[in-house]
């Protein structure tokens, strides 16, 4: 009696690959839509790392800014503490012509803030400041945490 | 006069090396996607006209949400300006390039200055250059 072999056909043990491609398709899809492109926006800002506080020189010819909730104070020559919008105060700026000037002092504008002006509103001001070409320098108290 | 057949040509295309292909695609988006831990953060940022779009990124990230509360790179720390400058100022020293060394500020729209001033102060003392970040828009009117 001929003995018939079990498993004589050859069977195949490979693992189909053919739906390993539609797999990685549909990660890289996944990852796509899930995955949220945001360019941070902002701008830079340069400040003074000097830790204590120079008397400023020259007070009258400097131009000082002073912020407060309501309104933007400038201060410049003979013009003392005249309150501008917005927008008359990105006008004034782009008439003096910062980047034309020939030394760094003469582009140095002082920002004061009062410390109730949100940060919306401070960081509004310096991009007008950045964007006229200004150096601006803050003001900070002597004592932390007054008021 | 009977044609003899050709032989039936194959004409699929060899779909083996997809998968390969595909996997080389997600590896280099997870290489390159920087996955930012700020999402978490509740900040509003302020908006600005005629924002710069950043570019380099920089390594560290200050962050003050809108309940006042301090975040280092992502996580909460309960940080004081002064402390903020001794972890800046050894984080900015892993850098050479001094051009390089920036801090990515991001806070709140409504945070009053006596906290953000202190804590930009606070960076500039580290030898940073802060960046401040925003959105692009008109700003809130006055």
């Amino acid at each position: 009696m001929q003995r018939k072999r079990l498993g004589s056909k050859k069977r195949s043990c490979e693992i189909n690959m053919g739906a390993f491609s539609d797999i990685a398709f549909q990660l890289i899809i996944f990852f796509i839509v899930a995955a949220t492109f945001n360019k941070p926006m902002g701008q830079p800002l340069d400040l003074p790392s000097a830790t204590e506080s120079e008397d400023t020189k020259n007070e009258g010819e400097t131009t000082t800014i002073l912020l407060t909730s309501f309104q933007i104070q400038l201060s410049s020559g003979e013009e003392k503490e005249k309150a501008v919008s917005r927008g008359d105060l990105r006008e004034w700026l782009t008439e003096q012509h910062y980047p034309e000037k020939a030394s760094d002092d003469e582009r140095v504008v002082v920002l004061q803030t009062e410390k109730s002006v949100p940060y919306s509103r401070y960081f509004d001001v310096i991009n007008i400041l950045n964007k006229s070409g200004a150096i601006i320098t803050i003001i900070q108290d002597d004592e932390e945490g007054g008021e | 006069m009977k044609m003899p057949r050709r032989p039936r040509v194959n004409i699929e295309p060899p779909t083996s090396s997809m998968g390969d292909i595909a996997f080389l695609l997600i590896i280099f988006f997870m290489l390159t996607t920087t996955i930012t831990e700020e999402s978490n953060i509740d900040a509003e940022p302020p908006r600005a006209e005629h924002l710069d779009t950043l570019r380099d990124s920089p390594s560290v990230i200050v962050s003050i949400d809108a309940k006042e509360k301090i975040y280092y790179n992502g996580k909460k720390e309960d940080l004081s300006p002064e402390s903020i400058t001794e972890k800046v100022e050894a984080d900015m020293q892993k850098i050479p390039d001094v051009t390089k060394r920036q801090v990515m500020f991001r806070c709140d729209k409504d945070i009053p200055r006596s906290i953000y001033e202190a804590y930009l102060g606070a960076i500039s003392r580290a030898g940073a250059r802060s960046v401040l970040v925003g959105t692009s828009g008109v700003p809130e009117e006055e």
